[in-house]
């Protein structure tokens, strides 16, 4: 008997080696066009204080085969989006942007924008640059007829959507000094495979983690473990991952690296017989793993460092202390514990010490998740889990989703502006994106069951 | 309802399989504390509070190392085998309980005797919920489910370590219904045979 564990679980162990990195999109770059005035965001824009409306025409294309048409066609589609995402412009309609021939930035009908009512215009001109393409965005202000931003992009055929991704990101930035989020990935688990599970006669699809764009796009699976894979991590420079895996037969948390070749994965916490390893949270200086675990016994609040050493414990309690989540510096993390009966969430220093209470939720409280001045978290109410927000300070409680379905298992976008979490409503357990204040609500994941989202942090 | 459990009732026969649902509210959430474990795992429990004994179906337990009588088609089996068979019946929770019931320590005492009668055999205590609360809370309730079968079967006589552990909340339902029929199917500790 032992000596067929041990081999199985050698066998298990060679398998860790044979799977491939993610491929990485190449960078974009970007140079500022000359002649363009950066520096005027307070004098631009709507007046009386409603959003800017800008207009996003179809872009232009050079020399036009069909390959950068649809090229073209997917850049404005999905900048239109990316700058919709985050409600700095009031975006106008694609198709009420058609109305208006599309033409270049020193030839735009200004007096047919104005008609619209458009404040600003986005101009594309799209052409191939040796094997890549060369994409030059201005935008235009309609009432003064003048240049507001202007960069030339050179992007990839195949990183189209990073393209347009990276414009919208540094168009907020230099336009309202916001650090948007098209750019950001979410890491989760799902059986969109339908892959069966091995070692067991149940009918089980297998769970494995996977990685895709802030909209959902672009899905490519990152873990070949065959065996139920959840909870994933983002490491700060999002270019690792940490999940909990039952592969081995007990729970372990690996590290795993996206874009390069491992012969072996980092297990910072291993599991035994007697011990098992859950929701790994990375810290925000990249050091550190928080998990729970049953080390000594009933579950508690661990730390080590991302290589296996280092392990220390945080809490000490009887009842259990789970689902821990760091503050976005790093110096508290929150969690679970039935330490009064039923599951609320805690805070205490990320040292560990005296727990503050934060949550006083009726029935359960559960999967905190902490950017800017509040914690999200899973409620339990008598119809299902609903998504709800804390603030810290004030103890003020939102709830953000109620219903359809059950809505749990919260993570917010690294700005803090918006929450994606999973949902029952649409059938299976799909991920939607919603904003911080439980509006805009959307579908991002369409495949199989998708559980434990988690937003990179950049 | 699953294959398995159809079968494991037609082999347990005279156990009667109960889904335990609804009832009183337990009020321990706790595993039970393993009792100290046997000095051997042939040595039978001392003053353990032993739940009512349903009729061993089969011989006693052979407790010396020579092999099963070659009749027995358990003992011949590979452990997928044995697993369609089913041998050890599956334990039932209550809804958020980790309690196992009077009914569930009568699955255990039959498992327990199974598990006597062939010394070999580890298993893996798969601890299961229903679909209702969160992922992460039906994680930690997994295993206090599976940790509790454990120590009951602990107090039993079996040596602890022949049985793991393992917790898959509620990411693997037995029945994917969403009525309180699948529910108490997927609430449960499942036994599988990972070695003989």
């Amino acid at each position: 008997m032992r000596a067929t564990l041990a081999v199985t679980t050698a066998l298990l162990s060679t398998a860790l080696v044979a799977w491939t990195p993610t491929a990485e999109t190449p960078d974009v770059t970007s140079v500022p066009l000359d002649g363009q005035q950066t520096e005027i965001r307070a004098t631009i824009g709507g007046s009386s204080g409603r959003l800017p409306r800008l207009a996003v025409p179809a872009f232009l294309v050079d020399g036009g085969d069909a390959e950068l048409r649809e090229a073209a066609t997917t850049l404005t589609d999905v900048l239109w989006k990316d700058l919709e995402f985050e409600r700095e412009f009031q975006m106008i309609s694609q198709s009420g942007a058609a109305q208006i021939p599309s033409a270049p930035a020193d030839a735009l009908n200004y007096d047919s924008w104005n008609q619209i009512g458009a404040d600003d215009v986005l101009v594309g001109n799209l052409l191939r640059s040796g094997g890549n393409l060369q994409l030059e965005v201005r935008v235009m202000n309609v009432e003064r007829k003048v240049g507001t931003f202007g960069k030339r992009y050179t992007c990839s055929l195949r990183g189209i959507r990073l393209c347009a991704h990276t414009i919208a990101d540094e168009l907020h930035k230099e336009r309202f000094g916001l650090d948007g989020v098209a750019r950001t990935k979410f890491a989760f688990a799902s059986d969109r495979d339908g892959e069966r599970m091995t070692g067991t006669i149940e009918q089980r699809s297998i769970k494995e983690i996977y990685i895709a764009d802030y909209d959902g796009k672009r899905a490519s699976r990152v873990t070949v473990r065959g065996s139920l894979n959840i909870a994933p991590t983002w490491a700060p420079d999002g270019r690792s991952i940490a999940y909990q895996s039952h592969q081995s037969g007990y729970v372990d948390i690996y590290v795993q690296k996206l874009y390069e070749v491992q012969t072996q994965l980092g297990r910072p916490a291993k599991g035994t017989d007697r011990v098992q390893n859950f929701f790994p949270a990375w810290s925000p200086d990249g050091t550190r793993i928080a998990f729970a675990s049953s080390l000594e016994g009933n579950w508690e609040i661990f730390v080590v460092k991302v290589d296996g050493t280092d392990l220390r414990r945080l809490t000490s309690h009887r009842s259990a202390d789970s689902a821990p989540a760091w503050s976005p510096n790093g110096a508290q993390i929150a969690f679970t514990s039935d330490r009064t009966g039923t599951n609320q969430i805690y805070i205490m220093s990320a040292d560990g010490g005296p727990v503050t209470q934060i949550t006083s939720e009726p029935r359960k409280a559960d999967r905190p998740t902490w950017a800017l001045d509040f914690i999200a978290y899973s409620a339990e109410v008598p119809a299902g889990v609903e998504i709800k927000k804390v603030n810290v300070g004030t103890r003020q409680v939102t709830q953000l989703t109620n219903g359809p379905g059950t809505n749990e298992s919260p993570t917010v976008a690294p700005n803090g502006r918006h929450i994606a979490f999973v949902t029952t409503r649409w059938g299976k357990e799909q991920i939607a994106v919603m904003d911080a204040d439980g509006n805009n609500t959307r579908q991002i994941t369409f495949t199989g069951n998708n559980r434990y989202p988690r937003w990179s942090n950049r | 309802m699953s294959r398995s459990v159809l079968t494991s009732i037609l082999l347990a026969g005279t156990l009667s399989l109960v889904a335990a649902c609804g009832g009183k509210t337990p009020p321990v959430a706790t595993p039970t504390p393993p009792p100290p474990a046997p000095a051997t795992p042939v040595e039978a429990p001392v003053a353990q509070p032993r739940p009512p004994m349903p009729p061993v179906p089969e011989a006693p337990p052979i407790i010396d190392s020579e092999p099963a009588v070659v009749s027995d088609p358990l003992a011949t089996m590979d452990t997928d085998e044995i697993n369609r068979r089913a041998p050890l019946g599956p334990v039932f929770f209550r809804y958020d309980s980790d309690t196992v019931d009077e009914d569930g320590q009568r699955v255990l005492a039959a498992n327990a005797e199974i598990l006597k009668k062939y010394p070999t055999w580890a298993i893996t205590v798969e601890g299961h919920c229903d679909e209702r609360g969160t992922a992460e809370y039906n994680l930690a309730l997994g295993e206090r489910r599976a940790l509790a079968a454990k120590s009951y079967l602990i107090s039993l006589g079996i040596a602890a370590d022949r049985l793991r552990t393992v917790s898959y909340g509620k990411e693997f339902p037995f029945d994917p219904g969403k009525t309180e029929a699948a529910f108490s199917q997927n609430r449960r500790g499942h036994f599988v045979v990972t070695a003989k």
